[in-house]
């Protein structure tokens, strides 16, 4: 019979301690609400020198989780961390959105968390085929989503 | 770049250039022609409603009406209906929207294509607002311009609101049954957002403390403060709202005063002194120009006896066509519904609607 995973305290600073079972829960709440997943309307930036960057909003009910990076030359997902940028390309929003719903549908949960303490949070990633596309933030009980709200902001922003 | 980006606020910009073209005179008018009590009580609330998002209250009440429908799409298009319009009476349809838009959407997975569904929480939105003076922002012109009282403006739109919602309840269980899509529930966890407290209880108060002011006639110092709690409780509501808006209500009043100005200068406007001209005049104004341009361009014509009848115009105005309302383009950008599944959808209510209301009014029940 496996044994339980120890429960076990690492003292912080402050002297409050984390729940390492929390991050299953994380991980878990994060696969739960994964298929109410939308994707949000792409956010197209074209900076000074005529480059083009796409973010697609990752939105949960009314809030936007995370942003996704969006080759415009590749038609798919970057890593997280490379935003793709590209000069001389015309994107079509439709195009994007249909994308990467597509993609949405493909995405995993990576069974793993890691905690950021200044936030007080886990972050959950999302995998697309082999790379992380998006960070899912959850509180350190792991129970509840905690949105991006810069980013929800700039999607109510750009609706207008 | 900021021109083309918001593309709202260059329309209205340009359109101010081109009246000082027409009538110079506007530039020593211009200040003039802010409703600054107006403009302060919108831009309060609009915080106040955005926050009250922001705290993630609401997200738990999305998640209560999927658990209560129990797999029903009757009952969960009712639910949401009836959920978005009362929302919607209370923070205002555009921050609504943002609520329950986006959780319909990703109700596409169990009920298939919600177009439809999308369009009736649109239409609920816009009806429940109607019901409050703080429900939209034509409301809230109405309200400041005649200095109604909160209670007495929520008693006269309560018929409008009721069979408003009772035709929509109607529209929606046909269409509902019509629909071959069911929910297949599952009893699965369905994770929470987590609640800012401080941002919710902070919210609530400012809300009711604005309404308040409002009826005072204090409503710069209503702004003031919302203002200033935000700042020590949680900044970023304050440096995170979309500002180009409150220019974008700043130029509306300024534009569409001048043209009520030129168009009455050259006797264009009809008489306003009977209901069934104002309610067929706003709501049908409205459908061109959005209604609250249409408020700001009727209101000086109609006369304190018929206030009524022009917030019943252009609350009915709101509906119908996609430019009604900005609120319509909420749907259309977070729900990614084309032009045309809106309007198959919004135009019959409209319709059915309108013939109700201009009934209604012939029977002095909106005079």
């Amino acid at each position: 019979m496996p044994l339980d995973p120890p429960r076990v305290r690492i003292p912080r600073r402050g002297g409050r301690g984390i729940d390492l079972e929390a991050a299953g829960r994380a991980v878990e709440t994060v696969q739960a609400a994964l298929e109410f997943f939308v994707v949000g309307p792409p956010i197209v930036h074209r900076g000074p020198a005529g480059d083009v960057h796409v973010d697609v909003p990752l939105m949960y009910h009314d809030f936007a989780l995370d942003r996704v990076h969006f080759d415009p030359v590749l038609r798919c997902p970057s890593p997280k961390g490379r935003p793709g940028r590209a000069w001389g390309v015309e994107v079509s929003v439709d195009e994007v959105r249909g994308i990467m719903e597509r993609v949405l549908n493909e995405v995993r949960v990576v069974d793993a968390a890691e905690f950021r303490e200044p936030e007080d949070a886990w972050v959950v990633p999302l995998a697309w085929r082999h790379i992380i596309i998006a960070h899912i933030r959850v509180s350190s009980d792991g129970e509840e989503l905690i949105p991006d709200y810069g980013l929800t902001e700039e999607v109510r922003r750009h609706v207008f | 770049m900021f021109l083309a980006r918001e593309k709202l606020f260059s329309i209205l910009l340009f359109l101010y250039i081109g009246l000082l073209v027409v009538d110079p005179d506007l530039f020593h008018r211009t200040l003039g022609y802010l409703n600054v009590n107006a403009l302060s009580t919108i831009l309060a609330l609009m915080l106040v409603s955005h926050s009250l998002e922001f705290s993630g209250f609401f997200n738990r009440l999305t998640l209560w009406v999927l658990n209560v429908s129990k797999g029903s799409t009757v009952k969960l298009y009712l639910l949401v209906i009836f959920c978005s319009a009362l929302i919607s009476a209370i923070i205002m349809n555009d921050t609504a929207l943002f609520i329950f838009v986006p959780f319909v959407v990703s109700l596409s997975g169990y009920l298939g294509d919600v177009g439809y569904l999308l369009v009736l929480t649109t239409i609920s939105a816009n009806i429940g607002s109607s019901l409050t003076p703080i429900g939209n922002p034509q409301n809230i012109i109405i309200w400041q311009h005649y200095g109604l009282s909160f209670i007495d403006f929520i008693y006269s739109m309560l018929p409008f609101f009721l069979i408003a919602i009772i035709v929509l309840t109607i529209y929606s269980v046909i269409g509902a049954r019509k629909l071959k899509s069911a929910i297949t529930y599952r009893k699965t966890r369905i994770p929470r957002v987590r609640i800012d407290k401080a941002l919710l209880f902070t919210s609530i108060i400012l809300l009711v403390l604005n309404v308040l002011l409002a009826q005072m006639g204090w409503q710069v110092y209503g702004l003031i403060i919302t203002i200033s709690l935000y700042l020590v409780i949680r900044r970023t509501v304050v440096y995170g709202l979309d500002y180009v808006l409150i220019l974008i209500f700043a130029f509306m009043f300024v534009d569409f005063k001048e043209i009520s100005h030129i168009v009455d200068g050259r006797g264009l406007i009809p008489s306003l002194d009977f209901p069934l001209t104002i309610v067929l005049l706003s709501s049908l104004l409205s459908q061109v120009i959005s209604n609250v341009p249409a408020t700001i361009t009727l209101i000086e014509h109609v006369a304190l006896a018929h206030w009524k009848a022009l917030a019943v115009g252009v609350n009915l105005g709101g509906v119908g066509l996609l430019t009604g309302s900005m609120a319509n383009i909420i749907t259309l950008r977070i729900g990614g519904i084309n032009v045309k599944v809106f309007h198959k959808y919004s135009l019959p209510y409209f319709t059915v609607l309108f013939c109700i209301t201009v009934l209604l009014t012939l029977g002095r029940i909106y005079s």
